[in-house]
């Protein structure tokens, strides 16, 4: 038991210790100030931890990434059940959808502060409005193949509504709901960086403005590696025992 | 249990011009065992699905107690589908319960010691081997203790021992709980063993060709010879009968009974 447990460590700390010494030498080797060395950067990442203010915009944008990210996802959940169960309105909606997928980040994002100003609203939804047509695209592919089996199971033993729809009908979106998720994270904390350097005072994204100013590579790198490992934090601490829980019994979408 | 009348004018095919079934009438009287037989295609599955609302009828085609069916059946219906059709994310204890919620653990207990699958509440149904799983869907049908109860070809794909248990089980729990029964099959001999009265079905679209009480007293084992023999006098008779044709010297006696 002990020798696959050290196996696996190995494999997930190999690789980025390989990254951290590749970028050591070649940080040493270069010896020029726009490639901070490995322990420079880490001395910038303490610096700011114990004496910046590092873990008040760090949280500030975690924050925005919790309330975006729900909001993505209940709202792209729903949409995309209702495009996947009626066709209808799959017609109506699909070409809107390829051009809500298609419109620049950017530009969703500065339409929001232009029209609802600069505020915290503003910036929660244009994150959230750029996440949103990739979870109904996702969602939609999952609602449009559910078993229709298992549905007149249900039907005929006349399962209750709201039973129905949390033992039947959603635990067939899992896998779906739990791919888009997974995407999701990552592509809208990327996006709200954007949002925090384009339009708020605090936050990583703002940080990371003035530190391009500044030409302060080391802290650009320091607040990268903090937020990517709340990140893996997050992924270790909620995705894979989520993925555990919804793979129970076997399923993985499409019996 | 619940009496159910049926007069169907015609049945098509969703979006297309081919009709499944009709005209085709007959009715259940409460607590009886009917087995519908007929070569595939016959639109068995179809009719089963109708009863069951899965699918649409006219209105007045199907009656419960004299009431035509409309939206959903007011009685309770225990549907034992051709593939058990569990939930593979719930648990056996939990796949029954969705069908009724208010059971208690000592009912769950119960049902299941009743298939012989004590013990098994906890595993999901991929743990299971394809008997098991039927089972479990035989215990789901019985749990809500339906007055009616619809089987569509439930133990084909199954060892012979394994069939031969299940129907025994299935017998048993018929006998315990009295619901009316249709149990849609293409097997003769298993018709022959379990029910009260057999309607044989015509090719597609299906009518009812021969609607034959079987007049064997119970208990009746797989292997008892007075299965054969009917079987075989009755194939004498009318030798279609398995391909959906009414033909044979039976035919002469009926039309002169008439």
């Amino acid at each position: 038991m002990i020798v696959p447990g050290i196996k696996q460590l190995l494999l997930g700390v190999l690789p980025l210790a390989t990254l951290f010494l590749v970028w050591q030498c070649a940080a040493v080797l270069m010896d020029n100030s726009n490639l901070p060395s490995v322990l420079q950067v880490f001395a910038s990442l303490r610096s700011h931890l114990f004496e910046g203010d590092m873990l008040h915009h760090l949280l500030v944008t975690l924050l925005r990434v919790l309330l975006s990210f729900t909001i993505a996802m209940l709202l792209g959940v729903f949409i995309g059940i209702m495009m996947g169960a009626f066709t209808r309105l799959n017609a109506a909606g699909d070409s809107i959808l390829i051009i809500a997928l298609n419109v620049p980040a950017l530009v969703t994002i500065m339409l929001c502060y232009v029209w609802f100003g600069l505020v915290e609203a503003a910036a929660i939804a244009a994150v959230a409005i750029n996440k949103i047509p990739t979870v109904v695209v996702m969602v939609r592919e999952g609602a449009r193949v559910v078993d229709r089996d298992l549905l007149e199971v249900a039907k005929v033993f006349q399962v209750a509504p709201l039973r129905y729809f949390f033992k039947v009908y959603l635990p067939q979106l899992y896998p779906f709901i739990m791919a888009s998720a997974r995407s999701g994270l990552s592509l809208i904390w990327k996006i709200v960086l954007v949002v925090e350097l384009l339009g708020r005072s605090d936050g990583v994204g703002f940080q990371l403005g003035t530190y391009f100013q500044f030409f302060d590579i080391s802290s650009i790198l320091a607040y990268t590696l903090a937020f990517a490992a709340i990140i893996l934090v997050i992924e270790g601490l909620i995705m894979r025992p989520l993925d555990r829980y919804i793979a129970r019994g076997g399923y993985h979408g499409q019996s | 249990m619940v009496s159910l009348d049926i007069a169907l004018q015609s049945k098509f095919y969703a979006n297309s011009p081919d009709k499944v079934l009709g005209p085709l009438s007959f009715n259940v009287s409460p607590g009886e065992f009917v087995a519908l037989v007929g070569p595939s295609g016959a639109g068995k599955t179809t009719l089963l699905n109708m009863i069951a609302a899965l699918q649409s009828c006219a209105p007045g085609e199907i009656k419960f107690n004299g009431c035509p069916l409309t939206g959903k059946p007011d009685c309770k219906i225990g549907y034992i589908f051709q593939q058990p059709r569990l939930m593979p994310w719930l648990t056996v204890a939990e796949n029954l319960r969705l069908v009724k919620p208010d059971a208690t653990e000592s009912d769950i207990a119960e049902i299941l010691n009743k298939v012989g699958l004590a013990g098994k509440s906890p595993l999901y149904p991929k743990h299971l081997s394809g008997g098991m799983q039927r089972r479990v869907s035989i215990a789901r049908a019985f749990l809500t203790e339906p007055d009616l109860l619809l089987l569509d070809e439930p133990f084909v794909s199954l060892d012979a021992p394994n069939a031969d248990n299940l129907r025994s089980l299935l017998s048993e729990l018929w006998v315990e709980q009295q619901p009316s029964v249709i149990f849609v099959t293409h097997d003769l001999h298993e018709a022959i063993q379990l029910a009260d009265r057999i309607l044989f079905l015509s090719s597609a679209p299906g009518m009812v060709i021969l609607d034959k009480p079987v007049d064997i007293a119970r208990p009746r084992l797989p292997d008892d010879s007075r299965l054969q023999r009917w079987k075989t006098e009755l194939l004498c008779d009318y030798s279609g009968l398995l391909e959906g044709v009414l033909s044979g010297p039976g035919l002469k006696s009926v039309s002169g009974g008439k």
